[in-house]
């Protein structure tokens, strides 16, 4: 009892009290021991022993105390000394097998690189857009019409909610205006944003020297006051620190510099390019469009914000400003970003393959521990014990999984560099985004954690073998079932990941093509659009607005190459313009009974359409005069409010709710053919209008179009001639129509060029999956088909045999990944053109690819099957 | 300064006695009193702890092993260090044994 107690005192380390207790026992029997060779009785013997030892009591505590000191310190230096062996044993171990090595730990770097980056991307701009103080109670306020068009606030709805609502914590109103920078070299267009003075605070920004401006700065028109960005001030300024108190010429007028914000003061729109400088938010006739942003009490629902901002419009009678059916919504800032399904399509798409990145390691890990069991078996052989063993294989995959950790952080951090660089220019806010630390650590845990795990399975499994087989040759016990079905298994989960990501990078590309393949309906070769934005003060007359662009357009003709110019509010695939408002039709209510729309529209002149090559049944406007009643619509507006007959002649007018007096009718002169107006990919058909341009009326942005012959660059002598005009003028941007095409779809091919990425790198990672099972099932059956073909069985047979396996595999895998891509693919619909989820030929090129690569994957094992020896491979060894 | 000197001594007298062969410890309390005729009654509530704190000073090593009656025991050898650290005691305690004769031998009166 006594005994055994010891024993197990000392199995759990208790070794120290165990030890004295023995050897004081043991000093003890010998003294009794030689009292009797003396010639004592045994009693008497321990009578005299038990008074000449007295109590050993203190002897036994001081040993103790000893003991357990000594112990502590050994301990730790032997954990110390026992990690360094370790380590130093894995890593040669690891160098040894450089081709397994790298496999792993690109796998490794790559799923968790991969991921990070794209989920920093999401945080940065869905998740996370503002890296305002409390962002996630930040909410911009819209008034949202039935159509889904969303208005900006009234400053009447804005000055009633700044005075009642009780919801709101802060509210604030900003707009944003390009402006006009004289007095520097040559002009340039500059980016304003247009806030209040609390806007710095709203954001939780200080600002770097200087300071905001004062309300009484607000609307002072003798002393104009400006915020300059700190990019402006480091490039214009050369970040000199005495810029406070010099002058800044924004549009033809004086701002006194007065303070220096940082960069990462933005403006909450997400799209918005970087600020240059912060002016004072004014009522202004030329850019009345001002955004609302608020942040909510602590506590206080979105849901009971917006009920609370409806009920004060409400009781002010504010509502109706636009006509009854626009309702208050409060959005996150991230929900609005036009990018926000193509991200989440890839995060979802990145976590997919994180996934098979993680089944990878798992199978090399296992594949590892099937090869080692030799190694392993010696040294349990030679007394190392299985502790200590599976103690060598965690150490291995620890020093693995830290390396492919590091490898992962520098992808991941090349990776968010490069999704900012690579960004379509619609995606402008992921050039904010930042290496996410949270995102990191949840790959590097999820990988760190799947090393492990399977590091530890592979760990068992051979140490179980390296006792149990010792040293026999191919012995398939019951273990080595066991991993193989695991094995196997990772390959079919592998299999049918690769067959979602394949299938949607198949219909994105399927998607992509077909948008690439549409007929725009006019000819976008050769033309270019450039975009005059006329400073309001120096032509505040419409009618100095319309000669000046009558003098560009003239000069423009004569350029050499130049075969046609025109002017329009807008060119394709953009629009020029909406107008909220009712059709009403001559003959009756519209046919749609649709209410109020927002009706896109283009201001053009006569020859726009010739320039374009927009076809046009029916006539274009008169070139002069101007019928202001005259109006051109594309097919879908006339298919809608009359379909089947002929549009030209018929008479429409639009009505508002605000009308004091019925607007004018006008009459349809012409049909256009259906051109894109809201970019390639949105519905060519959706009613459009085109309008004469009124000299009377006419806007301070205008886009010039310009048709060349084959082989000609008109845009420097365009800019110049601008400018030569009007040197107060910035040069302004000009733009190929065709890339203003392809830069409309250009997130569409973005999403599809990274899932196709991602697709590949899932595919060729399964593929190395397989490839390892195959090859592993070779191995461990050398014999077997040794046998097999002395007993006569053609090579052909054996790699038919082997071949099945293989087939079966990713046969099982397809089958899963395709029955879920059908499910899979209706997150993705949205994001489709023209194309089903379900569409047939990506789920078929999607099966013929992964046959063909599981097939590529195992002809090397297969091979080697069939060239195995009978003689050698039944020898053993 | 009484302990300290009779534990250094115990401790010399543990080092010379496993300089002749590896032992456990009632093998060297018997050896000890072997060696001078009895004289000299090795304390066992001294000579554990001396042992323990020797071997944690690393001068003598422990190892479990079986005994002349087969029985396990804890064997101490000498290491390394102990060896140097023998010498220079014993070198040392010659001196400071030659110097308290000299002083006990010389007669009073005789300066």
């Amino acid at each position: 009892m006594n005994r055994s107690w010891r024993r197990y005192a000392r199995f759990w380390g208790a070794r120290v009290d165990a030890d004295v207790d023995d050897e004081l026992a043991f000093h003890f029997e010998m003294r009794v021991r030689d009292y009797m060779a003396r010639g004592m009785s045994e009693h008497d013997a321990r009578e005299t022993a038990l008074n000449r030892l007295g109590n050993l009591g203190s002897a036994r505590e001081a040993c103790l105390t000893i003991g357990h000191r000594r112990q502590r310190r050994v301990t730790r230096t032997q954990i110390l000394d026992a990690l360094a062996q370790d380590v130093r044993y894995a890593l040669r171990t690891l160098a040894k097998q450089k081709a397994w090595t790298v496999v792993a730990l690109l796998t490794m770097s790559l799923g968790i690189g991969a991921s990070t980056a794209v989920f920093s991307a999401v945080d940065g701009v869905i998740l996370n857009p503002l890296s305002y103080r409390n962002a996630n109670r930040v909410v911009s306020i819209w008034r949202d019409a039935a159509s889904g068009i969303m208005v900006t606030p009234s400053d009447a709805m804005f000055a009633a909610w700044t005075m009642r609502a009780r919801s709101l914590e802060s509210i604030e109103r900003y707009g944003t205006k390009p402006m006009t920078l004289t007095g520097r070299g040559e002009a340039a267009t500059v980016n304003a944003g247009l806030v209040r003075p609390s806007f710095a605070e709203f954001a939780g920004v200080h600002i770097i020297a200087g300071r905001m401006f004062a309300p009484d700065e607000m609307f002072s028109n003798n002393r104009r006051v400006a915020v300059i960005g700190e990019p402006m001030w480091r490039e214009r300024f050369g970040g000199s620190a005495n810029v406070i108190g010099q002058t800044l010429t924004l549009d033809d007028k004086p701002y006194t510099i007065i303070g220096i914000a940082p960069a990462n003061l933005r403006l909450p729109a997400l799209d918005a390019p970087t600020t240059d400088a912060w002016l004072p938010l004014v009522k202004d006739s030329v850019n009345p469009f001002s955004f609302t942003i608020a942040r909510l009490k602590r506590g206080v629902s979105v849901a009971a914000a917006e009920k609370e901002l409806n009920a004060i419009d409400d009781q002010e009678h504010l509502s109706g400003d636009f006509g009854p059916k626009f309702v208050i919504r409060l959005v996150h800032p991230g929900d609005l970003s036009t990018t926000r399904t193509a991200l989440l399509l890839l995060a979802g798409a990145v976590a997919l393959l994180l996934l098979v990145a993680c089944a990878n390691v798992a199978h090399l890990l296992l594949a590892r521990g099937a090869t080692r069991e030799r190694e392993l078996a010696i040294r349990a052989a030679l007394g190392a014990g299985r502790w200590r063993l599976a103690r060598q294989l965690l150490t291995e995959s620890t020093v693995l999984a830290a390396a492919g950790c590091l490898g992962g952080v520098a992808i991941a951090y090349a990776g968010v560099r490069a999704l900012a660089v690579a960004r379509p220019d619609s995606l402008s806010e992921l050039s904010y985004a930042q290496l996410d630390a949270r995102a990191l650590w949840a790959a590097i845990a999820m990988s760190a954690l799947a090393g492990m795990a399977f590091g530890c399975a592979a760990a068992l499994h051979a140490i179980r073998r390296a006792s149990h087989d010792a040293l026999r040759a191919s012995a398939s016990g019951t273990a080595a079932a066991r991993t193989q079905t695991l094995r196997s298994l990772l390959v079919v989960s592998e299999m049918a990941v690769s067959a979602v990501l394949l299938v949607g990078a198949a219909l994105l590309v399927r998607s992509v093509t077909k948008l690439e393949q549409i007929d725009p309906h006019f000819d976008a070769r050769n033309l270019y659009a450039m975009t005059l934005t006329l400073p309001h003060d120096h032509y505040s007359a419409s009618s100095d607005r319309y000669n000046f662009v009558q003098r560009v357009m003239q000069s423009a003709a004569a350029l050499p190459g130049v075969t046609a110019v025109t002017v329009s509010s807008g060119t394709p695939p953009h629009l020029g313009g909406v107008f909220l408002a009712e059709v009403r039709t001559e003959d009756g209510v519209a046919a749609s009974g649709a209410g109020e729309v927002v009706q896109p529209l283009n201001f053009v002149v006569a020859s726009y359409f010739q320039t374009l090559g927009i076809r046009l049944t029916g006539s274009t406007f008169g070139a002069s005069p101007i019928e202001q009643h005259e109006v051109i619509v594309n097919r879908g507006f006339a298919s809608k409010y009359w379909p089947g007959q002929s549009a030209v002649g018929r008479r429409f007018r639009f009505t508002s709710a605000n009308d004091k007096q019925p607007a004018d009718w006008m009459t349809v002169v012409g049909v256009a053919d259906d051109v894109p107006t809201n970019g390639l990919a949105a519905d060519l058909s959706s009613p459009f209008v085109y309008r004469p341009i009124d000299p009377k009326h006419m806007n301070t942005r205008v886009v010039v179009s310009v048709r060349t012959k084959d082989g000609v660059d008109p845009v420097p002598s365009l800019r110049r001639l601008v400018t030569s005009f009007d040197s107060r003028m910035a040069p302004p941007p000009v733009q190929t129509v065709e890339s203003d095409l392809a830069r409309s779809i250009s997130i569409q091919r973005f999403t599809m060029t990274l899932l196709a990425a991602f697709a590949s790198l899932a595919v060729v990672l399964s593929a190395v999956g397989l490839y390892g099972v195959i090859s592993y099932i070779v191995t461990q059956r050398t014999r077997e088909i040794g046998i097999r073909i002395a007993l006569g069985a053609t090579p052909r047979l054996v790699a038919r045999a082997i071949g099945t396996r293989a087939l079966v595999l990713s046969v099982a895998g397809l089958a899963i990944g395709l029955t879920a891509s059908v499910w899979a693919t209706r997150l993705i619909q949205g994001q489709l053109y023209e194309i089903r989820g379900t569409d047939a030929a990506a789920y078929l090129v999607t099966g013929l690819l992964l046959l063909g690569i599981s097939l590529a994957a195992c002809a090397v094992p297969m091979r080697r099957a069939m060239r195995v020896d009978p003689v050698i491979a039944m020898r053993g060894d | 300064m009484t302990t300290d000197f009779l534990k250094g001594t115990l401790d010399l007298m543990i080092l010379k006695t496993l300089s002749w062969a590896p032992t456990h410890g009632y093998g060297i309390a018997r050896w000890i009193e072997q060696c001078t005729d009895d004289t000299l009654s090795v304390e066992e509530g001294s000579l554990y702890p001396a042992l323990h704190r020797l071997e944690e000073r690393g001068l003598i090593a422990a190892e479990w092993g079986l005994s002349e009656l087969n029985r396990k025991a804890k064997f101490y050898r000498l290491t390394a260090a102990g060896k140097k650290q023998l010498k220079e005691s014993h070198a040392y305690w010659a001196r400071f044994a030659g110097a308290v004769t000299k002083v006990l031998e010389t007669a009073p009166g005789t300066v």
